[in-house]
């Protein structure tokens, strides 16, 4: 479980002082789907950078961030990202970047380097087999895997990469920024199927922040959460996530 | 100044470490047998006699004693280059021009600086190729390979041995190509290599001829590998083709100042020639080296050029594009860390129609080093549908280091292309961001992204030159990590 208090998150930049988060307070539990909902600017994405430890936002010094491992808090307030990867956290980002040179499996190479299947370190043949199977079932074409990476490649390929590396990672906790976002609807479909069956019967988080229901078609959350101007306004259910889209944000 | 055969006894100089060694040395009987091996070298500073000395222990014909006489006279006539990096601190009159050791002493591990016996095992260098660069080892194991090497190229005509052995078995070629390209006026280092120069590479590939394993300079055994002033000169006849390939990513320390060196290339009609340098010299080394390559009709030059080590480097390959149809392309990468200058580029110099040139320029400052780019375009009038492109790209990857790109585009035939870009990034936060958020570390997602930045040119050169050079770039970036 992940869990924030009095989460309070500034921008890092010198200069700017401008706090985005106020004082949420949150559990994010083993097995559920949760939906983030919100205006645009209201603080969403900073809420899910900040937990994977983007250096561009700063926490106040009494917001806390902490997952719950067998009974034990474990403080990740001041890990690095590459700290909380290990902790099992994982973020698919709003707008993937493009990196010169480096290639989806040039990239797991490292980060899996230290991994042991069946005994013994992955090879580099049992990774590539690995990242061809799911970028099969995930519908990506094999030449995108060739490029450089997310060069030249349309929003929805590039989310459906960011949903490969995740797989390859298998993380516990699933934070999925705008994963819905300029993605067509037939990749929004293979997208959604691939996350309910890899998550079925496990107790991984899915935190989707999203301004669509159609994904939640697919991944129905068990807790939708809205967030505004920074702080959490309201908690639901699915149903929320459905008035949502039927009436907006100004009644909450 | 005549050149002393000194007793071996007295100084040895072992040029593979290239550091001068004062240790007791036995005599044994082969050298006593054999009075004319032994170790010689000039002493310090450099005047007509140094020149003549050199001349006449290598046993020269005239015209190359002439030749080097009135290079030095040519050295000592023009200035130093008042551009590009600080040439202040050389000190011509310490430097010793000739050096040679007849057999190569074996040096004890334990002589090597603690940083560069690091390096060697932080890059992962084969044990055998190790203890040879650093001289532990007086051969190296590729002996073998070599032979059968030579012996294949014998078969196809092909020549490929060290410049001295080519003045003396081959004046006819020799004489018709060296210092054609670049005479001794070029500059004035191209004169001081004229003067004093000793080793480096001679190939030679006749018509149709087409090398199929790159010929690399380590393959010439029991000859000088990294000379101070080394020579090398390759032509390629009609419609050959060869890739040459010298240096290594391991870091090379010397005590001596200055590598001056001088290569020349011809590339005759429908010849294809490849030249790759990897350069990681010591940082108290001034790396100034005239590098420049004639294309003929339809003839095809590259330069691939990475330099990691040096003080000092000033280097800038050029391509003279002389028959129509002819192409050159330099690829260049060049890391400056700490008080390290790195002064590159190209040059391009289009005479006949329908000439392409394409220059892709890599540079790298960290750690208060400086890295430029410096390269020229020159289209002479008659040149028509030429077309040149250069992009020149620098990643700084602090606050206290620099880049700099001095371009100079000149266009005297209207029905022409020219395109330049050039980018200045610093190390972005968030690609940082993105890759840590994946698992990896600071130190390795900064050495993916510096990495990645050279992938245009990395992946041009041989596996296991760029997988070495991977591992060097990492492991800087760990070091600057700490």
């Amino acid at each position: 479980m992940i869990t924030l208090k009095d989460f309070t998150a500034k921008v890092a930049e010198q200069n700017t002082k401008k706090t985005i988060l106020t004082d949420i307070n949150l559990s994010l539990k083993p097995g559920k789907i949760y939906a983030i909902m919100g205006p645009n600017g209201s603080g969403k994405s900073t809420l899910a950078r900040s937990i994977m430890g983007d250096p561009a936002f700063k926490l106040s010094v009494k917001s806390k961030l902490f997952i719950t491992h067998k009974e034990k808090n474990i403080n990740i307030k001041n890990l690095a990202p590459n700290e909380r990867a290990e902790k099992g956290i994982f973020l698919s980002m709003q707008s993937p970047l493009e990196i010169p040179g480096v290639t989806v499996f040039g990239l797991l190479r490292v980060a899996t380097k230290d991994r042991i299947i069946d005994g013994h370190k992955m090879k580099a043949t049992e990774l590539k087999k690995m990242i061809d199977d799911y970028a099969n079932e995930l519908q990506i074409m094999p030449e995108l895997l060739t490029r450089s990476l997310n060069e030249g490649l349309s929003g929805g390929e590039r989310k459906k990469i960011e949903v490969l590396q995740m797989a390859v990672l298998n993380p516990k906790y699933i934070l999925l920024d705008e994963i819905d976002t300029g993605v067509d609807v037939d990749a929004l479909k293979t997208i959604a199927k691939f996350l309910k069956k890899f998550t079925k019967n496990t107790d991984k988080t899915i935190v989707m922040i999203t301004h669509y229901n159609r994904i939640l078609k697919y991944l129905n959350p068990d807790t939708t959460i809205v967030i505004k101007e920074g702080k959490l306004a309201k908690k639901g259910t699915a149903q929320l996530a459905k008035k949502i889209e039927k009436e907006g944000f100004g009644k909450i | 100044m005549p050149i002393t055969n000194r007793n071996p006894n007295f100084i040895i100089y072992d040029y593979m470490t290239t550091k001068l060694n004062t240790k007791k040395l036995t005599p044994d009987k082969h050298s006593f047998a054999m009075p004319e091996v032994v170790d010689v070298k000039t002493d310090r500073g450099i005047d007509t006699e140094t020149v003549e000395a050199i001349s006449q222990y290598k046993n020269e014909a005239k015209w190359m004693r002439d030749f080097r006489l009135k290079a030095y006279e040519t050295f000592r006539e023009k200035p130093m280059p008042t551009w590009g990096a600080n040439l202040n601190k050389i000190n011509f009159d310490d430097i010793i021009y000739f050096l040679r050791a007849t057999k190569r002493q074996e040096r004890s591990w334990d002589d090597l600086p603690a940083e560069i016996k690091e390096t060697y095992d932080r890059i992962g260098v084969p044990e055998h190729e190790k203890n040879w660069l650093a001289g532990v080892s007086a051969q190296y194991e590729s002996e073998v390979v070599y032979e059968s090497v030579q012996k294949e190229l014998t078969k196809q005509g092909v020549i490929f041995c060290d410049m001295d052995t080519a003045v003396k078995k081959y004046p006819k070629i020799v004489k018709k190509y060296f210092a054609k390209t670049i005479p001794p006026s070029d500059n004035k280092f191209a004169a001081l290599n004229s003067a004093v120069w000793s080793g480096g590479s001679f190939v030679y590939v006749p018509k149709g001829v087409n090398v199929s394993m790159p010929l690399q300079a380590y393959f010439r055994i029991n000859t000088e590998r990294f000379g101070q002033f080394e020579r090398t000169l390759i032509i390629a006849e009609e419609g050959a083709s060869v890739h040459y390939m010298e240096g290594c990513t391991a870091p090379l320390y010397s005590t001596d100042s200055l590598h001056s060196a001088v290569v020349e290339v011809i590339a005759h009609k429908n010849a294809t020639v490849r030249y790759t340098t990897v350069q990681n010299w010591s940082t108290n080394i001034y790396n100034l080296v005239t590098k420049r390559a004639v294309a003929h009709e339809n003839a095809r030059v590259e330069w691939i050029d990475c330099n990691i080590g040096s003080g000092v480097t000033m280097k800038y390959p050029a391509v003279i594009l002389a028959g129509e149809g002819a192409s050159g392309e330099v690829l260049s990468i060049a890391m400056a860390g700490k008080d390290q200058v790195q002064d590159a580029g190209s040059k391009m110099i289009h005479l006949a129609p329908n000439t392409t040139s394409r220059v892709i320029s890599k540079s790298i400052a960290h750690k208060t080093g400086k890295s430029s780019y410096r390269g020229l375009v020159h289209i002479n009038k008659g040149a028509k549908g030429a077309k040149s492109y250069v992009q020149c790209d620098a990643l700084l990857l602090d606050d206290v280091s620099e880049s700099d790109t001095f371009p100079t585009i000149n266009v005297h035939e209207k029905d022409t292309q020219t395109e330049h870009e050039a980018s200045v990034e610093k190390i972005d936060a968030a690609k940082l961001f993105t890759l840590m958020s994946r698992g990896l570390n600071e130190a390795q997602a900064r050495g993916m992204i510096v990495n990645g930045f050279i992938d245009e040119v990395t992946k041009e050169i041989p596996l296991e030159y760029s997988l070495e050079l991977y591992r060097l770039i990492n492991m800087e970036m760990e070091d600057s990590i700490g």
